[in-house]
């Protein structure tokens, strides 16, 4: 379980994050959304311990990690950020090892490679193995770094839950392989995960979503299930537009128009 | 290596090679050899080929650690200031040591003109990198620029150096701001050998966390990457290999820059294999540079850093037009 309370984080005199706090489960999908400036992916960054001068706590199974539990965490908690800076040649499959590099010292076990291959395997990736990164599109990229990612917690630890946290994972990939990688996300919340997703779209944090939370300006204005959370006076108050919401007829989702 | 200890001013057969080396581990005390060749080949051809090995693989190293420390190819100590700085350095103790130390000066020699080179190439290349990176991440053309104010500043200091220094020690200065291999002799190259070889094989245990710097510096961090260290330790390894080959050889440019290029458009730029093949192309690189420089104007001997750079600067400038036009930067 992770826990964040009372997270106040400024820069000089500006808030970005004004008294937040959240309870975050192994199970469920969790999404932050939030106009672009709200503080979402500041929060992101406190929670994976990249920044640290706030005040408030964040909690990993009640406790707060300190710097010496750095690798410990890496083999537990995998981050996919919105882009890698990458620029240098590496094949598809070193660069899905890489988040097996918690797990090895110096060479990789044959159950590393296995791991890697499985990963590339669930992300459709795997004829792509041999290939230089480089050349692939934005989307094949991002999804070896979805793979890499699940490469780095494909194992469930003994004692505790697995922590995925994903920074607007899907704002490069099409249509397709964006509800791929929402599907994929879900059933691995499932697996004794704590996820945690920045995301942008309303529609698919309706559709897959078990938790979200609704951040504006630092301040939390909702949380709870989507349903809850993503209202039309709430999404007016936040993002300034006229919306309706609307039950689609052959499912339990709602959806969302702007009128 | 058996090529260019053949090649130069004087030729020695692969016979008289055999029997030199026979001779000095104690086999065959009494073979019949001309005493020119042999004392041309263990004093002067095999320290030099040797030294060349060592140097060759030193800086190529050294270029593919700063490469993955600067995430971009085109990194390499000659640009950021490593090697300038290190050039100053021992110039400076060159110079002024011998009036500041007296008649110590010999004893503090040995050891004052690596550290001073050590110091300076520290300073400069800690310099460029901080101040090319803001946030933790690094802006090239800042580098590049900070690069080149560095190296004109300690190119500047070694100007003024070799123009108060006495006619022979300005000589000298110049020659080592082009790089040579012709003061090789066993003790420069013992020297350079007990530094280089432990630190290539102290930083091939970082090369996997150099390999998840490549991503950038907080995903590493989540890979459970100490940066910070990983980034100090690297830096401080990488000046001390390039300080003390300066302090031997003087500035031997684009070496560092064109040989992990090269292992690149091979294989990957997999830094454990970066690192054990360049250790293995350099050696065989600047040995052939070597060989060039000595046979080009024979039986006189061109400096190897005029080699190095004739060859090297139109590639980084190709280099440089690559990630200009290309797609997706260097090797896509």
């Amino acid at each position: 379980m992770l826990e964040v309370k009372d997270i106040i984080y400024k820069i000089e005199d500006k808030t970005i994050l004004n008294n937040l706090s959240a309870i975050f489960k192994p199970g469920e999908l969790n999404m932050v959304i939030g106009p672009n400036g709200s503080g979402k992916s500041t929060l992101l960054k406190i929670i994976c311990n990249e920044i640290t001068h706030y005040s408030g706590k964040v909690l990993y199974d009640g406790g707060v990690l300190s710097k010496k539990d750095k690798l410990n965490i890496a083999k537990k908690r995998s981050v996919l950020s919105q882009q890698s800076e990458l620029s240098f040649p590496l094949s598809v499959e070193e660069v899905v090892l890489m988040g097996r590099y918690p797990h090895f010292n110096l060479y990789p076990s044959v159950n590393d490679k296995e791991i890697c291959l499985l990963a590339l395997k669930r992300m459709n990736m795997e004829d792509f193995r041999h290939r230089n990164y480089l050349t692939l599109s934005g989307g094949e990229k991002q999804r070896v770094h979805f793979a890499r990612a699940l490469a780095q917690i494909w194992e469930q630890p003994e004692d505790t839950c697995r922590y995925l946290f994903l920074d607007e994972p899907i704002a490069s990939l099409d249509l397709n392989y964006q509800h791929e990688f929402l599907r994929i996300t879900k059933e691995i919340a499932e697996q004794n995960t704590v996820v945690v997703a920045v995301i942008h779209d309303i529609n698919l944090a309706l559709q897959y979503a078990d938790k979200a939370i609704l951040i504006n300006m630092g301040n939390v204005i909702a949380k709870g299930s989507p349903a809850e959370v993503i209202t039309t006076e709430n999404l007016f108050a936040v993002y300034g537009l006229k919306c309706r919401i609307l039950q689609n007829p052959d499912s339990s989702f709602q959806y969302f128009i702007v009128e | 290596m058996v090529l260019a200890i053949r090649t130069g001013a004087v030729d020695i057969t692969y016979k008289e090679i055999f029997i030199s080396l026979a001779k000095a581990f104690g086999f065959h005390p009494d073979a019949k050899i001309e005493p020119i060749q042999e004392g041309v080949f263990m004093q002067i051809r095999l320290p030099r080929v040797l030294l060349c090995v060592i140097v060759g693989a030193g800086l190529s190293v050294s270029g593919a650690l700063m490469q993955a420390l600067f995430r971009n190819p085109i990194v390499e100590p000659g640009l950021i200031g490593t090697s300038s700085g290190a050039a100053f350095g021992a110039a400076l103790v060159f110079v002024v040591g011998k009036n500041f130390f007296g008649e110590y000066s010999h004893l503090l020699g040995v050891m004052a003109l690596p550290a001073s080179a050590f110091v300076f190439s520290l300073i400069a290349t800690t310099l460029v990198y901080k101040i090319s990176t803001s946030f933790g991440k690094i802006t090239v053309s800042i580098m590049i620029l900070v690069g080149v104010a560095i190296n004109a500043l300690m190119a500047s200091c070694t100007g003024f150096l070799s123009y108060i220094a006495r006619d022979p020690q300005a000589r000298s200065i110049t020659f080592w701001n082009l790089g040579t291999f012709s003061g090789a002799d066993w003790n420069s190259v013992m020297l350079v050998y007990a530094v280089t070889i432990p630190s290539i094989i102290l930083v091939l245990r970082y090369s996997k966390a150099l390999n998840a710097l490549l991503l950038g510096e907080s995903e590493a961090g989540y890979l459970g990457i100490n940066t910070d260290s990983l980034k100090t330790k690297v830096i401080l390894l990488n000046t001390f290999i390039v300080a003390i080959v300066t302090s031997v050889v003087g500035v031997i440019g684009f070496v560092g820059l064109i040989v992990p290029h090269i292992l690149r458009m091979i294989k990957s730029s997999d830094n454990r294999f970066l690192i054990i093949g360049s250790t293995l192309v350099g050696a065989i690189i600047m040995n052939l540079a070597d060989m060039v420089s000595r046979v080009i104007i024979a039986p006189a001997e061109l400096p190897i850093g005029i080699v190095t750079s004739f060859v090297g600067a139109p590639i980084f400038i190709w280099l440089l037009l690559r990630q200009k036009g290309g797609k997706g930067g260097f090797y896509a």
